[in-house]
């Protein structure tokens, strides 16, 4: 049952408690992206033990991290190894993909990670029918047939919902390509890095805000597709550019405090993220299952915010 | 208006006869006397100069060259944009809007009379040339004939008046806002010698060579508007029409810049240390900087020391440091007796930022500033010993730099990233990161040093200048000790300081104190474009099994193996139980001595030279104990060494131990990176 007029912390509330309460749903989700990246990480580390070979080198890298291997590594890296970078080794190298994400530079990554992107993309447009479907489903009893079963009944819809974002999305990066370089001439002349930095922090701010936009429209768009079951995906996106239209505090500051969790989670994460030192086999056990426990508290926001989304729908039917 | 240029000479210091001067420290044979006035609102200069030239060569000469090198900017056509484009920046030229490009036009010169030579116009024999590469879209070195030939020891004074635009900033030079900076600004003599002169066109990744002289500059700003300018300052005047003149004089230099911003906030220093001479620097610096001072202070006087203490001292008495304007691009550039510097405003300590391009430019005071060898044909001179050298004062005050990402790059900009975020435990040392082996490394085989380096490949022509330079150093400090190759340099800067010392000037003196003919080394490494990489082809230690035919009473005699492995009385007939044999490879062109070390499970090492001639050498030992690990130039002597990697041989190793930690981290991020494009659908 839903009270009306669900305020944004109720929601929030609603969603996580949803979230919690599905287990098995998260462990599925994130191992679906474990058996994803498995693979290819594993084909960067055979890269870098054929490189590595049978040189010393293994063993400073063991006890720590060699830049002047890294340096010859990136000399010969082609494809994916070229995104083995230091950046990217520590705190799970957020700082990159948030870097990436917002500025769309994601798509410039190089061809084989773009593919791999779209790929994952294809697979959570799959998980995605199935999560909203669960999270809409009376009494919320989790099976797997009934995930995939829901997963590929609403994955086509949401295929032709994820088409009409992508030229929005193509749109919302021309943008930001021709705005920084349009925020660039106008600040030519400012002499103080803090006002240059301040005219491109507001063109961020109006890009992430499309971003947002954009992005809660289509959440709001598939899950009236699941609760309204809805066809029409012209329809379900008009659906749900209304719906955020007339409550933009609440849709909007849901977004925010999510946000807010996830840089407070990132934070944690940062601080208790493992150096460099060496490397035991526990050792790279315990980093590697303290880096999926940061990612699975990731994907609990994530599909908390969907939850949260979709209480607030169902509140205002 | 420009003012006149002032009949009133400097006190000590004469420009119509420098020869014999007292306590000159240069032959003084190229002097200015300049006087200027800046628009900031037009970003023009409007200037007046009296060049008095001494021939000191034995040929006479009846033509001059001058540069003209804001002339570079002025069209597309010209030798430095095309040589810009080629460097992998050929969008630059779409985004040069009207205002940002630059000239110099030259509106009179004239030979002035002197004794019984009259008073002539050179103007309409003013003409533009292109040795190089007889390109007539450049306008950077101009020629005027003369009446009469200069003959060797004669002098003469040439008066010019010319107007500059100024550029938005190319090469460091230029204005942003109301920050400019100003440096190759006004017709600058090439240098006569071996009969012809040397007055190569403005190239791209090339910088500049001009004679040692007297500079006696006014430069006219806006009242209340901070200016730092090569020299120091003898004069300030306040003229009624809103501006004040700054009047700088600088003996045995070879070039004047200035600077001038209503914003910079000045801090002064002292620079005192045993045994050298003081220096009193004066550091103009952004106001969202002036956290940063100390760091600059401390970097420029981390220079002075060493440099000083190594080489020799310097000798000008103070030193002018220059914190240039965000987004100015006129960082990281060295003047005599005045550089920039350049940092963010948020810069943690630990990345080598400011601190490196600090020691760098200051130590360019004695690399180019006082040992002004000729950039345009042997950059990596001055550049080579000066990155080696600023690697070696940072090391020694800094310690190793950290990994250091920009983040939040504005996409579509050529802007950097403006948060920086270190990465500690990803530290880089002085002989790899600190010389740049990374640089140097796609670079190695472009383009033989030797070569004049206007001609080198531009995108490439900083990997081989400084980066190789650098690396080959310290592998000499790395062969010969610092105690030979310090004494070395120290007497390379005392015999040709304030002189133009050429590429054998260097190898004979390196050779002299090594007491050894290094003509193999720099045949290589400054004549050729040798690539090194020594590597561990194979390395195996087994058993040494006691079956076959061995020498007894001189006949070959078959000995069958015994039935168990560990029989005392097999282990007893034979001396050694293992063989290792190693094969090293010389993968590159270069030749190098190298060492190859051998460890073995008893803890014993065995250390054998190879000249490094062949393509391949096999070392064989026999001992009781297994070989361990192999390394060839285990002290990593040849820093040149395009591959270190392979340079090793662990029998025992595990090379999935080292992938799967960092595989297993790299995995984190891609799965982060996956939800991102998640997010899109």
């Amino acid at each position: 049952m839903y009270s009306r007029k669900l305020g944004i912390a109720e929601a929030a509330r609603s969603g996580l408690t949803a979230t919690i309460a599905a287990p098995r749903l998260l462990a599925v989700v994130w191992l679906a992206g474990v058996l994803l990246a498995l693979p290819i990480a594993a084909m960067v580390a055979t890269a870098v033990a054929s490189s590595v070979g049978k040189s010393a080198v293994g063993q400073s890298l063991e006890q720590g991290f060699d830049m002047d291997w890294h340096g010859e590594f990136a000399h010969q890296a082609r494809g994916l190894e070229k995104s083995f970078t230091p950046s990217v080794l520590v705190g799970g190298g957020w700082l990159d993909t948030l870097d990436v994400w917002w500025s769309g530079e994601i798509f410039s990554l190089g061809p084989e990670i773009v593919a791999f992107g779209i790929l994952f993309a294809f697979l959570w447009i799959l998980i995605t029918g199935g999560i909203l479907a669960h999270f809409n489903r009376p009494g919320r009893r989790f099976s797997l047939g009934s995930f995939l079963a829901d997963g590929g009944r609403l994955c086509l819809r949401f295929l032709r919902l994820a088409l009409l974002s992508a030229p929005l999305y193509y749109g919302l990066f021309r943008l930001a390509r021709w705005l920084f370089p349009w925020i660039e001439r106008i600040t030519v002349d400012k002499t103080v890095e803090r006002t240059v930095l301040a005219y491109n922090l507001a063109g961020v701010a109006v890009i992430v805000a499309l971003l947002i936009t954009v992005k809660m429209v289509f959440d709001y768009a598939k899950i009236a597709v699941v609760v309204e079951e809805r066809r029409s995906a012209i329809l379900a996106v008009l659906r749900g550019f209304r719906f955020v239209l007339r409550r933009p505090l609440r849709t909007y500051g849901m977004v925010v405090l999510f946000s807010v969790l996830g840089a407070v989670l990132l934070l944690i994460y940062t601080l208790v993220a493992p150096g460099t030192g060496p490397a035991s086999f526990a050792g790279v056990t315990l980093v590697f299952l303290l880096g999926q426990l940061f990612l699975l508290a990731r994907l609990s926001l994530r599909l908390g915010l969907l939850a949260g989304e979709l209480a607030l729908f169902r509140d205002a039917l | 208006m420009v003012a006149p240029v002032s009949a009133v000479e400097p006190q000590g210091v004469s420009l119509n006869d420098t020869s014999g001067i007292s306590g000159a420290l240069s032959p003084r044979n190229a002097n200015y006397s300049i006087d200027v006035r800046l628009d900031p609102e037009a970003r023009f200069l409007e200037g007046r100069q009296v060049v008095q030239w001494r021939n000191i060569q034995q040929q006479p000469t009846a033509e001059l060259r001058f540069h003209v090198y804001w002339n570079a900017w002025r069209n597309n056509e010209s030798t430095w944009m095309r040589e810009d484009r080629f460097r992998g920046r050929s969008d630059r030229g779409e985004d040069i809007l009207e205002g940002d490009w630059s000239y110099v036009e030259v509106e009179t010169i004239r030979l002035l009379a002197a004794g019984e030579r009259p008073d002539a116009d050179l103007a309409r024999s003013l003409r533009f040339v292109a040795p190089d590469d007889g390109n007539t879209g450049d306008r950077s070195v101009f020629q005027v004939d003369l009446p009469e030939p200069v003959e060797p020891g004669e002098s003469i004074e040439v008066e010019l008046s010319w107007v500059a635009k100024i550029p938005r900033t190319f090469a460091r030079t230029g204005f942003r806002g109301d920050f400019f900076f100003i440096a190759h600004w006004f017709p600058k003599l090439g240098v006569f010698e071996d009969g012809g002169w040397t007055a190569p066109q403005y190239h791209s990744a090339t910088e500049y060579y001009s004679d040692f002289g007297v500079y006696d500059v006014r430069i006219s700003v806006p009242t209340g508007w901070t200016l730092g300018a090569t020299g120091r300052k003898v004069e300030k005047t306040d003229n009624n029409d809103g501006s004040t003149t700054h009047h700088h004089i600088q003996e045995d230099v070879h070039g004047f810049a200035w600077t001038t911003s209503p914003d910079y906030i000045e801090f002064l220093d002292r620079f005192e240390a045993p045994g050298l001479p003081g220096v009193d620097i004066r550091l103009l610096m952004q106001p969202e900087h002036r956290k940063q001072k100390d760091r600059h202070l401390a970097a420029t006087r981390a220079a002075l020391e060493l440099y000083g203490s190594w080489y020799g001292p310097y000798p000008y008495g103070h030193i002018t440091v220059i914190d240039p304007a965000y987004g100015s691009g006129a960082g990281g550039m060295e003047y005599p007796t005045l550089f920039t510097c350049g940092t963010r405003w948020i810069n943690p300590f630990g990345a080598g930022s400011p601190e490196g391009v600090t020691i760098h430019e200051a130590g360019h005071q004695f690399w180019y500033g006082i040992v002004g060898n000729d950039e345009f044909n042997h950059a990596w001179i001055d550049e080579g010993l000066n990155s080696f050298s600023d690697a070696r004062v940072y090391d020694e005050k800094f310690g190793d730099t950290m990994y250091r990402k920009l983040y939040f790059v504005p996409p579509g900009t050529e802007q950097r990233g403006f948060f920086p975020r270190l990465f500690h435990g990803f530290s880089q040392s002085r002989a790899t990161y600190g010389n740049g082996l990374d640089r140097y490394r796609p670079t190695a085989t472009s383009d033989a040093p030797a070569k004049p380096t206007f001609r080198y490949h531009p995108a490439t022509a900083s990997g081989i200048s400084y980066s190789k330079t650098a690396l080959w150093l310290h592998t000499l400090e790395r062969l010969l000790g610092w105690s030979k190759l310090q004494p070395a340099m120290a007497a390379f800067f005392e015999r040709h300081k304030f002189a133009h010392p050429r590429p054998a000037d260097l190898e004979s003196v390196v050779s002299e104190y090594a007491g050894q003919d290094l003509g193999w080394f720099f045949d290589q490494v400054v004549g050729d474009s040798s690539h090194f990489d020594y590597a561990i082809d194979s390395a195996d230690s087994f058993r040494i099994e006691p079956e076959g035919y061995f020498e007894v009473a001189g006949k070959p005699s078959y000995r069958a193996k015994p039935e168990t492995e560990d029989s005392d009385a097999d282990e007893g007939s034979m001396d050694s139980e293992y063989r290792s044999e190693v094969v090293v490879r010389r993968l590159g062109t270069g030749v190098f001595p190298v060492d190859v070390l051998m460890v073995f499970e008893d803890g014993a090492e065995i250390r054998r030279r190879w000249d490094g001639a062949d393509r391949w050498k096999l070392f064989v030992e026999e001992k009781t104990s297994k070989l361990v690990s192999v390394t060839v130039d285990p002290e990593r002597v040849l820093l040149l060494d395009l591959d270190y990697t392979n340079n090793s041989r662990v029998l025992d190793s595990k090379p999935w131990k080292p992938a799967l930690k960092w595989a297993s981290r790299w995995m984190l991020w891609f799965q982060d990176l996956m939800g991102a494009f998640a997010y899109y659908v």
